[in-house]
């Protein structure tokens, strides 16, 4: 199912969370919506979900209107930032718990709802964990129920907000990796919200940036990583050096710069080494220009560092072939 | 039509609205302005004649002098109280934590007649402090008794989970800085009681200020020296005083709205020092 | 995990207590000499002495005393008005929890206050005003006479005014904790298609029971044992609208001491049984929010 959002806003008491948003959601694609807390990414996907109205602007799900819908008449399911598990209830009536509440008519028998849940167990890979409570378990399982729980009414649409943020590193990189698999199952279309732009880089078919109630760009993960359409994304995705010149400001992120001991062409600025860190995969360098003084970050290989074995007070030569440009004119300059 | 509410999707509003606020009018605002009316139905010189007669007076100074002191030696004993409740362990600790909260549960008749029955003459700690010449059951001290069974727990309860949260890194801060044991309680630990104990010492007070049941049985009630004004409200209704009644409860309500606004505002500023 | 962390609340001893975070022995003994003496005094020698002056001319005497038809009537008047104001004051403390923690709107903190205002204001004012309301020389007294309807001195007016003494108990306990579950839950019940009662029934109340019982016990209590606001509306007309407390005073008042004490005793064994309920509630609430804490931490 196809999501259009158009011209939506939504302003609560002194702020306004959505600004006017247009926005596409192609059918069984799963969609990042990235962007740093306040930039109005969950309040959309709780408009897209009916829990919160939008002042102005339109929901089409489908091309059918769905702005004044309620979230039980859109077919959603939501996946909580907290999961909002029922604690009362065991994991079996959390998931049961859609199945349930249905009116008698469209209810599914009792043996049908056991032999769903059971079916969405196995495919959460929890299936002994059945009869307990929420307390009793982990986060990461906790999130899994929670999806399971949102799946059990075999939504159109799922919705999911920021959702591996309560989870530490480890379990999240699994759970981000399990979330792709199973969409590449199930095909639902699917949302999620995060701050995290390794995780949406890593999970989505589609990244929709977000700053101040407005979308910034929206694109692949290598449309936005490679080619950000304004400074806002250069310097959210991934760390970045703004270096100053006369007329405007260059945007290099820290491993498109390389490092010469000779001025040269390639090479024009002039600067010292003040800091090197070999430990991890690249090492990471600090170097003062001598210009301005500004403190730049660059990020070589070993085998780089081995060849020009830097140490801090070197002097050494800066060059980059990789940057953009973001002049008063709309479009990006790039040279790649 | 600007919105009254801002979230849409969780139900009843109009419905838990409604009803709150229809038995909150019938309850409060409606009796309570009725209580005003009366009041200014009064000229001003019969409503200044009535709350300044000479025994009205005395029977403010009796109710709020002797809520003062009472209030004030639950502050002592409510804080060690919470201080031996939280920091020590000893057997039977909660059966004690439990029993803090009897003035609570127990009827304020029952505690009256308890009390009275113990600080009469020949009650077992009256007849003891008799020959010490301390008269308390039919005096003002037996007052101030009944008003310190009733206010206790207010102290003991709002400074107990105060000093639960109080972590011991503040106090191993202390330590580790070079301050002995005295000094961490006098400098660190007692200025972050002082918003709690000045919370309880406001309850209690307002409690005790309001306190009937527990106070006519041991007052003894004689006009000019043991007599408490809410009695003074009830004796001039029996009277068919209505009235005078109005007036001194007028009064008596005016003192609980200024307690009841200084208790919010303790109350704000110790959530805005915890939540720092 | 929370539960075997050793916190100072749970099994955490003495002398664990390392020597710079307590104080010297003699002052530990010396708190707790003055606390237990001070509870001893003000809180357990009343108590005993309910029930000693209660069995002091045995203990056939102290059932003789049941046996009056003006106390066990005010027994049946005292539950009676306590069942009612019960129930009347737990949909009341819901309703008003419920629009105070889910909604924002204008004048929440003035519906806050009017549920404050109980707990600052006099019994006995609690009282007037209904008289001067409902009483003979009150504002609807002749119209009430008119329609031969009573409500001072009768039911009605002790009905209300225990009302205005017991109405915040359940709000005041729910409203901090819906405040800290939030609408997380109701939202998730919402979209996966709950009706609105379905949403209440089957995830707001079950999620809030301990804390509405732990409410509902304070508000008996309190109901069963109020005295100054029902001495004022209720007239004291024996067999009619004597409360269990006002009984007591009466009997006190015509030096049937014994039989005074027999009712205190039968009402403090309700305000101990009350404390142990109220333990247990508290108990179960404190493990549920472990639970809850615990989970939590091992995200």
């Amino acid at each position: 199912m196809t999501i259009s959002i158009n011209h939506l806003t939504k302003r609560f008491a002194r702020f306004t969370a959505l600004d006017g948003i247009n926005l596409d959601l192609p059918a069984g694609q799963l969609t990042a919506l990235l962007g740093p807390s306040g930039s109005g990414k969950t309040t959309l996907l709780r408009c897209i979900a009916g829990l919160e109205r939008a002042d102005s602007g339109t929901i089409l799900f489908s091309g059918q209107d769905a702005t004044g819908a309620s979230p039980a008449e859109r077919g959603v399911g939501f996946v909580f930032q907290h999961y909002a598990l029922f604690r009362h209830m065991s994991v079996f009536e959390n998931i049961a718990f859609g199945l349930r509440v249905r009116p008698r008519a469209t209810r599914p028998d009792h043996g049908d709802i056991t032999a769903r849940v059971t079916k969405l167990l196995q495919l959460i890979q929890l299936d002994w964990c059945a009869d307990r409570y929420p307390h009793e378990l982990s986060g990461g399982q906790r999130q899994r129920i929670a999806l399971a729980r949102a799946l059990a009414v075999e939504p159109k649409v799922l919705l999911l907000d920021e959702p591996f943020g309560a989870l530490d590193a480890q379990v999240r990189k699994e759970l981000r990796r399990w979330l792709r698999r199973l969409h590449d199952e199930v095909h639902l279309t699917s949302v999620f919200v995060t701050h995290d732009q390794e995780e949406a880089l890593e999970v989505a078919d589609r990244v929709v940036v977000f700053n101040q109630g407005r979308v910034e760009q929206i694109g692949t993960p290598e449309e936005v990583y490679h080619a950000p359409a304004t400074p806002f994304v250069h310097s959210f995705l991934g760390s970045v050096n703004v270096l100053k010149e006369s007329s405007s400001a260059t945007y290099v992120r820290p491993h498109d710069i390389s490092l010469d001991p000779l001025s040269s062409a390639t090479h024009p600025i002039a600067g010292t080494v003040v800091a090197v860190n070999a430990a991890g995969p690249n090492v990471r360098v600090e170097v003062k220009r001598t210009d301005d003084g500004q403190i730049v970050e660059v990020v070589i290989p070993h085998t780089e560092q081995h060849r020009l074995n830097l140490k801090p007070g070197g002097v050494i030569h800066l060059g980059y072939e990789r940057f953009a440009r973001y002049g008063a004119a709309a479009q990006p300059e790039y040279a790649i | 039509m600007p919105r009254l509410v801002q979230n849409t999707i969780i139900p009843g509003f109009g419905l838990t609205l409604g009803i709150t606020i229809s038995y909150l009018s019938l309850l409060v605002l409606l009796p309570l302005g009725v209580l005003v009316l009366k009041a200014t139905g009064l000229t001003w010189e019969q409503f200044w004649a009535t709350i300044s007669d000479e025994r009205v007076v005395a029977s403010y100074r009796l109710s709020f002098g002797a809520a003062l002191v009472a209030a004030l030696i639950n502050v002592v004993f409510g804080v060690i109280v919470a201080w031996v409740l939280v920091r020590y362990r000893f057997p039977g600790r909660s059966i004690v934590d439990a029993l803090v909260d009897l003035p609570f549960a127990l009827p304020t008749a029952v505690a009256g007649i308890a009390l009275t029955a113990l600080y009469a003459p020949n009650g077992w700690l009256g007849s003891r402090l008799e020959p010490l010449g301390i008269k308390v059951a039919y005096a003002p001290l037996g007052v101030v008794v009944a008003l310190i069974f009733i206010g206790m727990p207010f102290v003991v309860r709002t400074v107990q989970p105060v000093l639960e949260e109080l972590g011991r890194d503040v106090e191993e801060a202390a330590v580790s800085l070079g301050a002995n044991r005295w000094q961490t309680i006098r400098r660190i630990i007692i200025p972050e009681l002082w918003p709690a104990v000045l919370t309880g010492f406001a309850l209690a007070f307002a409690r005790a200020v309001g306190e009937y049941g527990s106070v006519v049985f041991i007052s003894g009630n004689l006009p000019m020296k043991t007599e408490i004004t809410p009695l003074l409200i009830i004796t001039k209704l029996e009277q068919y005083q209505y009235a005078e009644a109005t007036a001194i409860a007028t009064v008596m309500l005016a003192a609980s709205f200024i307690m009841l606004f200084t208790i919010n505002l303790l109350q704000r500023w110790i959530t805005r020092r915890t939540a720092l | 995990m929370a539960g075997s962390v050793p916190t100072i609340r749970h099994g955490g001893t003495d002398e664990r207590c390392p020597a710079h975070l307590t104080e010297p022995t003699w002052v530990r003994w010396s708190l707790m000499g003055i606390a237990f003496s001070f509870l001893l005094i003000f809180l357990l020698l009343p108590l005993i002495a309910v029930f000693f002056e209660a069995l002091r001319k045995g203990f056939g005497a102290y059932l003789a005393s049941f046996h009056d038809r003006a106390a066990l009537h005010a027994i049946v008047l005292t539950l009676t008005v306590t069942v009612i104001c019960l129930v009347l004051n737990a949909a009341f403390g819901v309703c008003a929890a419920w629009v105070i923690t889910k909604f924002r709107f204008f004048g929440k903190s003035f519906l806050l206050t009017l549920i404050d205002l109980p707990f600052a204001v006099s019994p006995v004012i609690a009282g007037l005003i209904f008289v001067l309301l409902f009483g003979a020389q009150g504002l609807f007294g002749e119209w009430l006479l008119d329609h031969d309807l009573r409500i001072i001195f009768a039911l009605p007016g002790i009905v209300l005014a225990t009302l205005f003494i017991t109405f915040p108990f359940v709000a005041r306990e729910l409203i901090p904790m819906m405040q800290a579950q939030g609408t997380e839950e109701e939202e998730a019940a919402r979209v996966l298609g709950a009706s609105g009662w379905v949403t209440f029934w089957r995830v707001t109340l079950p999620s809030i029971k301990w804390g509405l019982l732990y409410g509902m016990i304070l508000c008996s209590a309190r109901a069963m044992g109020e005295f100054g606001a029902v001495s004022v509306v209720s007239g004291h007309i024996r067999n009619q609208t004597n409360t269990l407390p006002l009984h007591i005073e009466i009997l006190y008042n015509e030096y049937q001491f014994v039989a005074s004490f027999a009712c205190a005793s039968l009402l403090s064994m309700l305000a101990l049984v009350t404390l142990l309920i109220k333990r247990f509630i508290e108990w179960r609430m404190r493990n549920e929010h472990q639970q809850n804490a615990g989970s939590v931490e091992r995200t």
